[in-house]
């Protein structure tokens, strides 16, 4: 899971104003939970627009299903799950996409300023895999996720997932590589320029 | 889910290409007013308020002429209450749709009713089962807002009716799993 824990820890009590119906309680919520449900979303589906209808699907549903949360696992996890149900719906529904552009990203301190070349090549990789197997990658290794919670979440095997993720890792090995490649060979022909 | 990132979940180390180091993708939206209509509209539904989402509703109100398919309606939904397997997803009953309206109108109330008390006496249903309740309501939505255009279609009446006989499966499935759990402490 990203960040602190303590950004998706929820209270009881607006938990429980929430399964009271309490508007407020379910704004809170909202407000708590908006961003990092936004960022799961269009971390599989790579696409801003839908990823903004997801997560207002999922949130309309959650507060629909809120009553039946039992609320013996943390809410993130129960809204999270909700989030990637209607996520991967909206993946087979919608195959292609927009792709998310570098620009979206937002850094909030010089340090993340600094990685942000690395991360452009990484950024650029995930957004040039395939749906499934972006969504499957970013599942298992971000979020957290199970091979046996993918294979449920696409209704497919443990194999499905398993044979996604290794092609997925593999493709991003690939085309990392290559624009490592491809800039040293940048560097190298401008290197020589200067020194003819 | 697993949060560890090191080879807890299947022998398969986790993130090895540093993915979950990528900066998050923030929203530039607030979808709140639009969330809160929907809780509204649910709340209103919940306290009788149908006709006002129903067109429908208001034009056939009084109905209650189709004793015979409903009677038989009833029944098979009774019989469904004893728990065993008899309700699965797979063997939802459908209704074909050569009825009058007046008998699927009086049928759809009859099944929003039991799915009311379903609703209330059902436990936590699994994530996959929300998203396909959430789905064949949006799909019930789609068919009430067709009716208020072609109230007397019978067709559409057919599919409200259908698409309620597949909700009512699902929880009918679910409460049985809760109660077989139950029964086995």
């Amino acid at each position: 899971m990203t960040g602190p824990m303590t950004q998706y820890e929820l209270d009881e009590m607006t938990l429980a104003a929430a399964r009271r119906g309490d508007v407020r309680a379910c704004e809170r919520i909202y407000r708590q939970f908006h961003a990092p449900a936004f960022n799961v979303a269009a971390r599989v589906l790579n696409c801003r627009e839908t990823a903004r209808d997801v997560t207002q699907e999922a949130f309309i549903t959650a507060f629909r299903r809120i009553g039946q949360f039992r609320g013996d696992a943390p809410f993130w996890g129960w809204m999270k799950r909700v989030v990637v149900n209607h996520a991967i719906s909206a993946l087979r529904k919608q195959p292609s996409a927009e792709v998310v552009t570098f620009e979206d990203f937002r850094a909030s301190s010089e340090g993340e300023q600094d990685s942000i070349g690395r991360a452009m090549d990484l950024e650029q990789a995930l957004a040039h895999l395939g749906p499934e197997d972006r969504a499957v990658v970013w599942l298992y290794d971000v979020e957290g996720y199970r091979h046996e919670e993918i294979a449920e979440q696409f209704g497919m095997t443990v194999s499905f997932s398993k044979t996604r993720l290794a092609r997925a890792r593999k493709t991003l090995r690939e085309l990392i590589g290559r624009h490592e490649q491809s800039d040293e060979m940048t560097f190298e022909s401008h290197n020589t320029g200067l020194v003819t | 889910m697993n949060d560890d990132k090191q080879a807890i979940g299947n022998g398969i180390p986790r993130d090895p290409l540093g993915l979950a180091d990528l900066p998050h993708i923030n929203p530039d939206h607030d979808d709140w007013s639009a969330i809160r209509a929907a809780i509204e509209a649910d709340t209103a539904d919940r306290h009788g308020d149908q006709p006002t989402q129903r067109p429908g509703w208001r034009r056939f109100g009084g109905l209650a002429a189709a004793a015979s398919l409903v009677l038989a309606v009833v029944l098979s939904l009774g019989q469904q209450d004893a728990p065993g397997p008899t309700a699965s997803p797979l063997a939802t009953p459908t209704v074909a749709v050569n009825g009058d309206v007046d008998e699927l109108i009086a049928m759809s109330q009859v099944l929003e009713t039991r799915l009311r008390r379903l609703r209330a006496d059902t436990g936590a249903l699994p994530a996959r089962s929300v998203l396909w309740v959430s789905e064949l309501e949006d799909m019930i939505a789609r068919v009430d807002g067709e009716l208020s255009m072609a109230p007397e279609s019978v067709d559409l009446w057919g599919q409200r009716v259908n698409l309620l006989l597949d909700v009512e499966s699902i929880y009918v499935h679910q409460f049985e799993r809760e109660y077989g759990r139950m029964a086995s402490l």
